[in-house]
């Protein structure tokens, strides 16, 4: 398997899916360095690295320690293992009636920000897994991987641990809670009795009982007002909504309605606060069955975006398109439908035709053509959204508004575009409502501000003065959950309760009311928000209305009482109601139902008359969301932390992605530190990470790094970008900002990129067609190498019997779009450490799934495909042989094991596993869990040591705990009864996993699929695990996937 | 030196490096092990005498991996009446007024990575005897059995099991007598 330009002695073919451009230069190929880094176990060497943000890198144990604590620890050896240590038994003194040591209750919960279902499993009274709820109707069993990994931020060592006098930051102090009443209370009760002049300051609440108790509160006060607000959320989408319609709204999409699809800029599958039941309902239509290819029916996707997204990434036709010509190309479409349609196409628009547009964008007019044409032929079963960090700049309101005229015109208003289900989205609080906030604070007219789950001093626009303006505010308190930078400006900290250790409720769509219950009793001397309130407002002896008829102790009776008024209404009992809706998680009724909003013409004029402009040449920075750090809020997670990025694999860091051109143009290499400067004088480092599919010019990073204040593991990660970000006029830009220049600055600096850690050597390992050549031969999509298929190859080994089950798992990589939730779930589940950026650029990370990304096609658009590569579990397994101590063994339910106990860390069995899914302690990892963060091991797997080789187990432990319930039941484990971790938080249900000996499972019915092909079949080691063929939606053009075998086939067998 | 000196000294040094091996490296059995408890709880009077049911205390057995240690309140239903003349009682009825848990000393304990449920084991047919020895007739607990690996698998594999838990599995319907053990011995039946 050496370089193609050996076997190919003219002509050089490059392969057809890569990692990175490298790889499509023949030279690359013949590269004696790289020849050397292929041949060697680890890609990468540790390169010299710069002291640009390096922290936590050396979190491990340095070498050389290490060999000086192996010497004394062989010393003391001989005197201390003489007799084991005494262990404790410490039972309860009473047993609480529902715990039954050593099995797991669940609970049902939900999530404050998103109105989730969670189901937390809980043992012995504290959380150690978080799960979709599968019944609730929003996210349907599916977790972001932000949220699995919720759960360590509840054990998060640096959370606040008792209330705090934070004196603006000039050193903080304990206070009692009871002081801490006391002399908030009094201020309260002298700002009520004067002017009243209160903000409170959240994100937009999705719980209505919350909403309704702040409003309470602030009834108490004479200009008392709450201000909800998330710098990261699509507010563009709600101030179009407004305009165009009337009502300021997030829309619920129907994608599960939707045959064609057009995104500009909006990352509905990566987003992870709405993207679980969006991506089940668009993977509802990316579903194939072999046995009716004919009539096969895919939906399609079109993204028109200025960076890679991973909505971009699973995008059937992607369009890369410069920031700022979103506008043109998008009324150009709306133009050229609504001529089609027959629709007279108003005048604000006319001017945008196809082909000045085209020719201004350099997008290809057939292209433009081809989606208003798609789009016209699916009216009613389209949808056109946009929005999102990435678009937003100047144009951001009026391309939401032309999203929305596309919509009414197709009628897609009312059917896939729902206005109606969901609550209102923060009214009114836009960008000019903080402009106005921060008016009145400079003006001296506020006379105290409580921050709620918000930190305006890191997430706010610099732009916005925020920092001097609070300045001037007589009391800030602050209720976050630990001393972050907005606490550090505030004069109180009370800090609240993890979402897991509180009571509450939340809304997320009309008809949805989805109970909070703690799940476990706090860990640190910490209040929830709403107890605060009303402590507060009883030590201020504030005048609240008809409160003391609702609250006898606290938040829980208000909460309780809220219910009794609005969802449990009609049950006979409230107690019994109540009790229903802790064990279900939500109340249901009937949801509104959905009907046409009509589009208000005027809102057109938000849109300029066409005109041909230059303004968005030059060098152009966007600023996006990542997948796994969103806004940052969450930076002292280190799963989150160590999450590779979907599209990028980069661990620990943002940088400035851009394309291969750009690149070239700037005279810059990845992870060449440049200087980037804005033409306001902003100036900041980053290093470079060459990103196919970026259009021209255009630089690219993540908001959500540089915390100042985020705790140990957080603070000073990667570089806070937001001094870009421009406030003007109402709007709050992030995107389109011009560069004044981007420069090498001669220094290097290693982003922690796991790309090249696993190097596919060129040969097949994913397999992606167009829908034409699935409809036309299904058995194109079988595996690209025809020669050696599984079941006809002799072998000389022995076959396994499987007496009762034969485990084995099936993943659709048409329907698998690349969130990585199961990478953040297994980890969760598995009790797998966090090995820090410095071993992550070493190939140290321990991840047991990871998600293979690969491009193919253009370098400057490529196509992507994921592949979640996990242990295969083969048959004739190549790991198994090479074990000198039989610590990776076969059983007889097809599991190839790993016996930590045995194993002396040869790492022979890695070496000799062609998928790279075998994982080394180097270190003791695991003691990078400090103080509470111990408890959130799964005591029901081994926390594994260091020298000890580890990887995928198929969730054994779930297999165990299903099996002994079978057993207890007197019958077999039925198929779908049991989940891996990995597939019980796949939001489309990408991965299946069963009993491949029963043939009616839902496995073997996919593995019988044309598409379904294994990885590397031609070794003969049989996986368990196979993969069904992605197919797009496109007319192919640079694969020219003549037959099988074309491309790399010949590499081989040649 | 005479032949008889070498030999001895010989064999002197063989039980010198011998005892230094057997003093680093231990087995792993902790057989006989028999602490001293904060409270001597007789299981002789308990089981054996009053014939309380294992399972009235070990209530976790036949739901759980683990036996599970009963907790104060569960004393404290015979002995807020019974006894409570007894230094011993009265210690134990200060524990749980004052809400603080008795720490008994661990006397059966397999190390982390071996999973061992009781559950399974009880459902099989097991009594408690067969590895905890004849505990209705102990003052003081000890380890009876070694709890080794290699005792585990003597009885997995058949040659240890008692007849009547033999006999059992053997009747089930998805008994399978090419299988060459009667309980699984799979690597991940205990390890992962």
């Amino acid at each position: 398997m050496k370089a193609n330009s050996e076997n190919s002695s003219n002509e050089f073919i490059p392969p057809r899916h890569w990692l990175g451009v490298e790889e499509l230069e023949a030279s690359y190929w013949s590269d004696p360095a790289v020849l050397e880094k292929r041949a060697q176990e680890f890609y990468d060497k540790p390169v010299e690295t710069i002291g640009l943000i390096d922290r936590l890198d050396t979190k491990g144990i340095a070498r050389r320690d290490f060999l000086t604590i192996m010497g004394a620890s062989m010393a003391m050896a001989s005197f201390s293992c003489a007799r084991r240590p005494v262990h404790k038994i410490i039972p309860y003194v009473v047993k609480p009636e529902e715990i039954t040591h050593g099995v797991a209750n669940y609970y049902a919960t939900s999530c404050p920000e998103t109105g989730y279902g969670i189901l937390a499993k809980v043992r012995e009274g504290r959380p150690v897994k978080l799960e979709g709820h599968p019944d609730h109707p929003v996210n349907r069993g599916a977790l972001s991987g932000w949220l699995q990994a919720s759960l360590l931020d509840l054990y998060d060592t640096d959370r606040a641990k008792e209330a705090k006098v934070m004196n603006r930051g000039k050193g903080s102090k304990t206070i009692s809670w009871e002081d801490l009443d006391k002399e908030i209370g009094s201020k309260l009760k002298a700002i009520a009795a004067g002017s009243g002049r209160i903000r409170l300051v959240s994100r937009p609440m999705v719980s209505e009982s919350t909403k309704q108790l702040v409003q309470d509160f602030l009834g108490a006060f004479a200009a008392g007002t709450h201000i909800e607000f998330d710098a990261s959320a699509p507010n563009e989408v709600a101030v179009g909504q407004l305009e165009s319609y009337g009502t300021s709204v997030l829309p619920h999409y129907r994608f599960d309605l939707a045959k064609v699809v057009l995104s500009v800029g909006a990352d509905f599958l990566g987003d992870g606060s709405t993207s679980e039941g969006y991506a089940a309902d668009w993977a509802k239509t990316r579903k194939l069955n072999s046995k009716d290819a004919k009539n096969a029916q895919l939906s399609k996707l079109f993204v028109l975006e200025n960076m890679m997204s991973l909505t971009g990434a699973n995008a059937d036709e992607r369009i890369p398109v410069r920031p700022g010509d979103e506008l043109k190309l998008l009324a150009a479409i709306a133009a050229e439908v609504a001529r089609k349609k027959g629709v007279s196409v108003p005048g604000e628009i006319q001017g945008y035709t196809l082909a000045v547009v085209s020719e201004e964008t350099g997008v290809a007019i057939e292209k433009l053509s081809e989606i208003a044409a798609t789009l016209a032929g699916a009216a009613g079963e389209s949808i056109v959204l946009a929005g999102g960090l990435s678009t937003r700049h100047a144009d951001s309101v009026a391309i939401q508004v032309i999203a929305n005229f596309l919509n009414s015109t197709l009628g897609n208003e009312g059917k896939t575009v729902d206005g109606n289900s969901k609550a209102t989205f923060a009214t009114g609080q836009s960008p000019a409502a903080i402009e106005s906030f921060m008016q009145a604070m400079n003006n001296g007219q506020v006379d105290a501000v409580i921050f709620y789950g918000v930190n305006p001093a890191y997430e706010w626009p610099k732009a916005t003065g925020f920092l001097s303006a609070i300045g001037k505010v007589p009391l800030v308190i602050t209720i976050n959950d630990r001393e972050d930078e907005t606490a550090l400006v505030s004069d109180y900290l009370a800090p609240g309760h993890h979402f897991l250790e509180s009571w509450g409720d939340a809304q997320p769509r009309k008809g949805i009311a989805s109970i909070q219950q703690p799940t476990v009793a706090p860990i640190n001397s910490t209040r929830a928000f709403q107890d605060s309130l009303l402590a507060w407002a009883k030590s201020g002896s504030l005048n609240i209305k008809g409160l003391a008829s609702r609250v006898n102790t606290g938040w829980y009776d208000y909460l309780r009482a809220n219910w009794k008024e609005k969802y449990i209404r009609g049950l006979a009992g409230f107690d019994a109601g109540w009790d229903n809706a802790l064990r279900d998680g939500m109340v249901k009724s009937d949801a509104p139902s959905v009907s046409a909003r009509s589009f208000r013409g005027t809102s057109m004029s938000r849109i300029p008359t066409y005109q041909k402009s230059k303004a968005n040449e030059g060098l152009r920075w966007v600023s996006y969301q990542k997948v796994g750090m969103r806004n940052g809020a969450q930076a002292n997670n280190p799963w989150l932390q160590e999450f590779p990025d979907p599209i990028t694999t980069a661990t620990w860091d943002n940088y400035a992605a851009m394309s291969p051109k750009t690149a070239e143009k700037l005279k810059v290499k990845g992870n060449d530190v440049v200087e980037i400067a804005d033409d306001k004088g902003e100036v900041f480092e980053l290093p470079v990470l060459v990103q196919p599919g970026l259009p021209l010019d255009v630089i690219a990073g993540a908001v959500g790094y540089g915390r100042r204040a985020a705790g140990k593991v957080g603070t000073g990660v990667g570089r806070d970008i937001s001094g870009l970000f421009r406030a003007e006029k109402g709007e709050w830009i992030a995107s389109n900002i011009a560069l004044k220049h981007v420069k090498a600055t001669g220094k290097r600096y290693q982003i922690a990129i796991t790309q090249w850690h696993n190097s596919s050597e060129n040969r097949p390992i994913v397999n992606d067609i167009t829908l034409a050549e699935f409809k036309s031969n299904p058995k194109t999509s079988n595996h690209v190498d025809p020669h050696l298929r599984m079941d006809e190859v002799p072998t000389m080994w022995p076959k396994y019997k499987y007496p009762k089950y034969k485990w084995g798992m099936s993943i659709d990589l048409n329907t698998c779009f690349g969130c990585g939730a199961c990478v953040v779930a297994c980890q969760a589940e598995n009790n797998i450490p966090v090995v820090g950026r410095d071993n992550v650029r070493k190939s140290r990370e321990m991840h047991w799934i990871r998600i293979d990304r690969y491009y193919s096609g253009d370098a400057e658009n490529p196509d992507v495909i994921f592949q979640p590569m996990l242990c295969q579990h083969c048959d004739n397994a190549p790991c198994e042989t090479v074990c000198p101590v039989l610590a990776t063994v076969h059983n007889d339910e097809g599991l190839n094991t790993q016996v930590y106990n045995r194993c002396v860390g040869t790492r022979y069995c890695a070496n000799n596993c062609p998928y790279k899914v075998r994982r080394f302690n180097f270190f003791d990892h695991w003691k990078s869990y400090e103080g509470s963060m111990n408890l959130a091991w799964n005591p029901d797997v081994t926390v594994r040591m260091r020298g000890i080789m580890e990887k995928c187990t198929f969730c054994v432990q779930r297999i165990r705990d299903v099996k002994d319930r079978a057993k207890d039941e007197g019958r077999v484990v039925r198929d779908g009864e049991l989940k891996t971790a990995c597939q019980q938080t796949c939001p489309t249900d990408a991965i299946v996993f069963g009993n491949t000996n029963d043939e009616k499972s839902v496995v073997v019915e996919r593995n019988k699929d044309d598409r379904a092909f294994r990885v590397l079949e031609v070794l003969n080691t049989v996986p368990a695990v196979s993969y069904l063929s992605k197919v797009r939606n496109k007319v192919g053009t640079n694969h020219g996937h003549g037959g099988e075998g074309a491309g790399q086939g010949e590499n081989h067998h040649g | 030196m005479s032949k008889g000196l070498l030999v001895s000294l010989g064999v002197l040094g063989l039980l010198v490096v011998g005892s230094i091996l057997a003093y680093v490296f231990p087995s792993a059995s902790n057989q006989g092990y028999a602490p001293e408890q904060p409270i001597p709880f007789s299981h002789r009077l308990h089981a054996g005498e009053n014939k309380i049911s294992c399972q009235y205390c070990h209530s976790d057995v036949e739901r759980s991996k683990h036996a599970s240690v009963p907790p104060l309140g569960t004393c404290m239903n015979c002995h807020t009446v019974v006894k409570t003349d007894s230094p011993h009682i009265q210690k134990l009825k200060a524990a749980y007024d004052a809400g603080k848990p008795i720490e008994w000393v661990r006397i059966h304990e397999l190390p982390d990575h071996a999973y061992f449920p009781h559950k399974r084991h009880v459902a099989a047919g097991l009594n408690c005897q067969t590895c905890h020895g004849p505990i209705e007739t102990m003052d003081k607990v000890y380890q009876v059995s070694p709890l080794t690996m290699g005792w585990c698998m003597e009885c997995h594999k058949g040659n240890t099991m008692p007849k009547d838990v033999a006999d059992g599995l053997k009747k089930r319907p998805d008994f399978d007598p090419m299988a060459h053990s009667l309980a699984p011995v799979n690597c991940s039946t205990c390890h992962y």
